[in-house]
């Protein structure tokens, strides 16, 4: 009998057509929590890492954390891991909403899918009892009438995570949505479900998640700890929407394809603008399960060209379809938003490679000839139009189905693309900040911020658990000094984060890491051995996604930045005449992780975390 | 003395379900939506997912009270909330059938009924409720605020001409 974790793993295979139970063992719950670490250490375990990622050999993880479902703060997330088809390397998505928490109740810490349906299916639990069932009647559907439809057929009240036509099409930025607005968005997941043709997984469980007698307490004392004022005030008012004037005043917010830094049209796409079109009266703000501070919402545009309604958009997305593509329409945003959502696809992604073939359009790299259309920045109807022909692959819309990489090396420039191994950047310049710079280079899953938030510190005042020095002392984020090993513990910090099934905005705004940890082993009654040891198992997690990526084909010399961030001074702005300059720092970065000159952790580091093979 | 009861704010609710989990908590010391007293159902409407708490209703002449063959089920003077006496209860799901609310329902490893009992008047909802969506206050403090609400909507609206 586990506390926190539920103690059994569901694995479908759906080439046999089977589902069975297995047990989760003490052993890789403590070593590997749950989440984005439990869920690599069985894809490790068990396939190739260098196996295509769209073939029945990859294998698709639905994990959640020791916390998900109880009743702790934000206890919503679980993660998906799996191969991504999109960067070739390591995947770990997480997504709030219910779903994650519904399997949890429904007794599995985790779901493991193995090869591949003959023909569209979904899966349901219920407790129990898992079947497979014929999906033929939803291929074609967008999220929306899946998860309705699914309901009908199931359960009035169980939870679903589904892909949408993208998904079944295999666009590599495809994602998988839950609960109707949220996601597991990154890296092409989506993908990964549809070329298993799987439609769905409907959760639905009545069994309970058991704590220890000491977690009262723990979560009383985490409840007392939560008081970062950022998350409570402007989140629960605006959402993320409300980040969009920060980072132009910082000069970083993406502009043309990460051109610039500021954008003229900031303030008419910025949180006050968007949420003007949000939804009121019942229903209007969204928590995640057992969320204090409810960022969620929806909005709608009522008539007009780009009539739409969704949750959303995020700071992410506005940056994405708005800045990045030269777009100040905040209503060609929500209905690109929603077109993602109901298609099932990526927003960073999809926004940032519509800007990525608007630039090669400008630089005269892409014709009208070659594209169908003029692909021009600010024009917000072909970006909204091309979002659905991605989700298609229809006519140019197949080329944006790619992601900017493969789009812009077609195109004979590669260099336009924005991305970290292949995966776009969020809607944070890396010229901004020197130590997020270095964690875009080196974050396992590719170009991102949120499994490393150095920007936080550099630009946001943050003092993040404590792990940095505190509240009021921004590190100039301009210097170099120091950034690696800044960089090097948020990733081990995040790690855990991403496995314990919490809320990253929430973790974040507890004062001290020792509130977080005692949560945790208060949930299970298992020591992690301090905050020495908690970093550790992060490490471990973080090290044995740098062993996938290796075995996956990539190297080092992917632990980098495309020209633009290293060689072009930022033009304008209050970050002008920055550039990244990784190589001051990854050296010694690679040193602190106890790894060789070519990025390979070293025998010695491994043995210490009980990786040595 | 003062009636307390318990009011629910449609509009503030999230749907963030920690009513459901410190209610089991409370009651069974599980985190299990199913065992709650109070749920959250997710309906489907228009453009989004909208969240309804379902709740006992606190009836003044309940037909859960009044069908229980056993006579199981009472009415807490101090709250006004029912009890069940689980020596008594039989499980024979009379409650379950007569409530027209869905707010009696049977534990079914234990076969017992479990109704809304307002926590003997410190309901666990409404301290873990973060957007306070539920208010455990006398009644008639609810009911005169919803009128100055109104009254003051109306008069806002109205137009006057310069003094």
């Amino acid at each position: 009998m586990m506390n926190g974790w539920v103690g059994k793993i569901l694995r479908v295979n759906l080439t046999k057509q089977k589902a069975t139970i297995e047990d989760l063992s003490p052993e890789d719950a403590k070593n590997y929590v749950g989440g984005r670490g439990l869920g690599l250490k069985y894809l490790y375990d068990e396939i190739d890492p260098a196996v295509d990622a769209l073939s029945p050999k990859n294998k698709l993880m639905l994990a959640t954390g020791p916390l998900t479902g109880t009743y702790t703060l934000a206890a919503g997330r679980y993660t998906v891991v799996t191969k991504s088809p999109l960067t070739g390397a390591i995947a770990n998505s997480n997504s709030g909403g219910y779903f994650g928490p519904e399997l949890k109740y429904a007794g599995f810490d985790m779901v493991i899918v193995e090869g591949k349906a003959k023909s569209p299916v979904y899966v349901w639990i219920e407790n129990d009892n898992v079947e497979i069932r014929d999906a033929a009647h939803l291929w074609g559907m967008d999220t929306k009438q899946t998860t309705s439809m699914l309901l009908e057929e199931t359960d009035a009240q169980a939870k679903v995570a589904c892909i949408g036509p993208a998904g079944e099409n295999q666009v590599l930025m495809a994602n998988i949505m839950n609960d109707n607005g949220r996601t597991a968005g990154r890296s092409g997941v989506g993908a990964v479900m549809g070329s298993k043709n799987l439609k769905a997984v409907v959760a639905r469980g009545t069994k309970g998640v058991t704590v220890t007698d000491g977690f009262r307490d723990a979560v009383q004392k985490a409840e007392e700890g939560f008081t970062y004022y950022y998350v409570k005030d402007y989140l629960s008012a605006y959402g993320t929407p409300d980040v969009v004037l920060f980072s132009n005043e910082f000069g970083i917010l993406p502009t043309r394809n990460f051109q610039t830094g500021v954008f003229e049209g900031a303030e008419k796409i910025g949180g006050l603008e968007i949420a003007k079109y949000n939804l009121r009266g019942v229903g209007r703000t969204k928590a995640c399960l057992g969320c204090p501070v409810a960022c969620g919402r929806v909005t709608r545009v009522a008539n007009g060209e780009f009539e739409s309604a969704s949750e959303g958009p995020e700071y992410e997305t506005i940056g994405a379809f708005g800045s990045n593509c030269g777009v100040d329409n905040p209503e060609a945003v929500i209905k690109a938003n929603m077109l993602a959502n109901l298609n099932g696809m990526d927003t960073i992604t999809t926004g940032t490679t519509i800007a990525c073939a608007m630039e090669l359009f400008e630089k005269g790299h892409i014709t009208e000839k070659d594209a169908g259309m003029p692909l021009k920045f600010g024009d917000g109807a072909t970006m909204v139009k091309l979002v659905e022909m991605a989700a298609q692959k229809e006519g140019f819309g197949k080329d944006i189905a790619l992601g900017s990489y493969r789009l812009a090396e077609k195109y004979g420039h590669p260099e336009f693309s924005m991305t970290t191994k292949k995966l776009e950047f969020p809607s944070y310049d890396p010229r901004g900040g020197q130590g997020y710079a270095l964690g875009y280079a080196t974050t396992s899953r590719g170009g991102c911020h949120i499994r490393a938030e150095v920007h936080c510190v550099e630009m946001f005042g943050a003092s993040l658990m404590g792990i940095i020095p505190p509240d009021g002392e921004n590190l100039d984020r301009f210097i170099t000094d120091g950034k690696a090993d800044v960089a090097r513990k948020f990733q081990d910090y995040y790690t855990m984060i991403d496995s314990i099934g919490l809320c990253n905005f929430i973790c974040v705004s507890m004062p001290d890491v020792n509130h977080l940890i005692n949560l945790v082993e208060a949930a299970t009654g298992v020591s992690f051995d301090g905050e020495k040891g908690w970093m550790k198992t992060g490490e471990r997690i973080f090290n044995l996604e740098r062993l996938f990526n290796l075995k996956a084909g990539l190297t080092h010399k992917d632990d980098t930045l495309p020209e633009r961030m290293l060689k072009e001074p930022m033009p304008e702005g209050p970050t002008k005449g920055h550039v990244a300059q990784l190589d001051k720092m990854l050296p010694e970065y690679y040193k602190l992780r106890g790894w060789d000159t070519k990025g390979v952790p070293s025998a010695k580091k491994l043995e210490e975390l009980g990786l040595a093979a | 003395m003062v009636s307390y009861e318990l009011f629910l704010n449609y509009e503030m609710c999230t749907g963030c379900r920690l009513c459901e989990i410190a209610c089991a908590m409370a009651h069974e010391n599980t985190a299990n939506p199913q065992l709650s007293r109070i749920h959250i159902l997710q309906l489907e409407k228009g453009s989004t997912t909208t969240p309804i708490p379902a709740r006992c209703m606190q009836c003044g002449y309940a037909a859960c009270e009044a069908v229980c063959p056993v006579n199981a089920i009472s009415t807490d003077p101090e709250t006004g909330s029912r009890l069940i006496e689980e020596k008594k209860c039989i499980g024979c799901s009379a409650c379950v059938g007569a409530c027209p609310f869905g707010a009696a329902t049977l534990n079914q490893a234990k076969g017992l009924a479990y109704i809304c009992d307002l926590c003997q008047g410190d309901p666990v909802c409404v301290r873990f409720c973060p957007f306070a969506a539920l208010e455990y206050v006398p009644s008639d403090a609810w009911t005169s605020r919803c009128r100055q609400s109104k009254a003051n909507k109306i008069l806002s609206a109205r137009k006057f001409s310069t003094l």
